[in-house]
């Protein structure tokens, strides 16, 4: 986890791409956004970059790679697993049957992605938050 | 993930008990706080009870059963982890090697106290927040 690096967003709706792009750019972080429109491409990028992302915000229902196989490839991965990225889904709606199976599996977090603007911003806005207040591998002796 | 159940921290030293005892009222949280002063008596708890809990609040270093194996135990074991409580480790130091070791486990948040109150209070206030505003298994349909 780079709390410099940038955050991973795969979401293959590109309207919601953009709102998001709106909220990012309004809450000013110093933090590149790297969208990614499904699983696969995200994991090229992942696996060959020697970027170091601060959090990944991830889809479930996409095409080619699902959120739920994405994350599971990531967390197979010994170079990625290293790199300690938060990896959270964040969703238009949860399956019972993901919720728990990701929670079995530690996900670092479950969102529904809110309708309203500006309740989706302060969603961005606390799990930033909590991911910067957090320690990472890389700030400490 | 039951929001409303009890939080559960684990911590040795009685002085944090209070400060984190005054840090939750002054926050008007709703949820029961139960502490234990080492993992072992907590994982008895955790087994033992039908109680669903919020949160887990873990030190690291503590006698009998460290941090480190309590989390492992809870992740191996099946009913505590369809309960799906999240995980934190939240310390007064932290050990580059516990800090690797807990992402690559997926750790759901690793957390260095703050000494000052107002920020070990604004740190609560944001965990809080940011697992309230996950999915929840038994919130849904």
């Amino acid at each position: 986890m780079n709390k410099a690096g940038p955050f991973i967003i795969i979401e293959d709706d590109l309207e919601d791409q953009e709102i998001l792009q709106i909220i990012f750019d309004e809450l000013k972080y110093d933090n590149e956004v790297i969208f990614f429109d499904d699983g696969e491409k995200a994991l090229r990028y992942l696996s060959e970059s020697t970027i170091e992302p601060f959090i990944i915000f991830s889809d479930i229902n996409m095409p080619k790679l699902s959120g739920i196989e994405l994350r599971r490839k990531v967390h197979e991965n010994e170079d990625l697993r290293l790199k300690s990225i938060p990896y959270l889904f964040f969703t238009t709606s949860a399956e019972q049957a993901h919720v728990i199976e990701a929670y079995s599996k530690s996900i670092q977090g479950f969102f529904i992605k809110p309708f309203e603007f500006s309740e989706l911003k302060d969603t961005i806005e606390c799990i930033v938050k909590y991911w910067q207040k957090c320690v990472s591998p890389k700030y400490i002796k | 993930m039951n929001k409303r159940g009890p939080i559960i921290i684990i911590e040795d030293d009685l002085e944090d008990q209070e400060i984190l005892e005054e840090v939750f009222l002054a926050l008007s949280c709703r949820n029961e706080i139960i502490f234990f002063n080492d993992g072992q008596k907590a994982l008895d708890y955790l087994v033992a009870t039908d109680v669903e809990p919020f949160i887990i609040f873990s030190d690291i270093n503590m006698p009998r059963l460290d941090g480190m194996a309590l989390r492992n135990q809870v992740h191996e074991n099946e009913d505590l982890r369809i309960k799906s409580i999240p995980y934190l480790f939240f310390t007064t130091s932290a050990e580059q090697k516990h800090v690797i070791d807990a992402y690559s486990k997926s750790i759901q948040g690793f957390f260095v106290k703050p000494s000052a109150f107002n920020e070990l209070k604004d740190t609560i206030h944001c965990i809080m927040e940011y697992w309230h505003r996950c999915v929840s298994p038994n919130y849904i349909k």
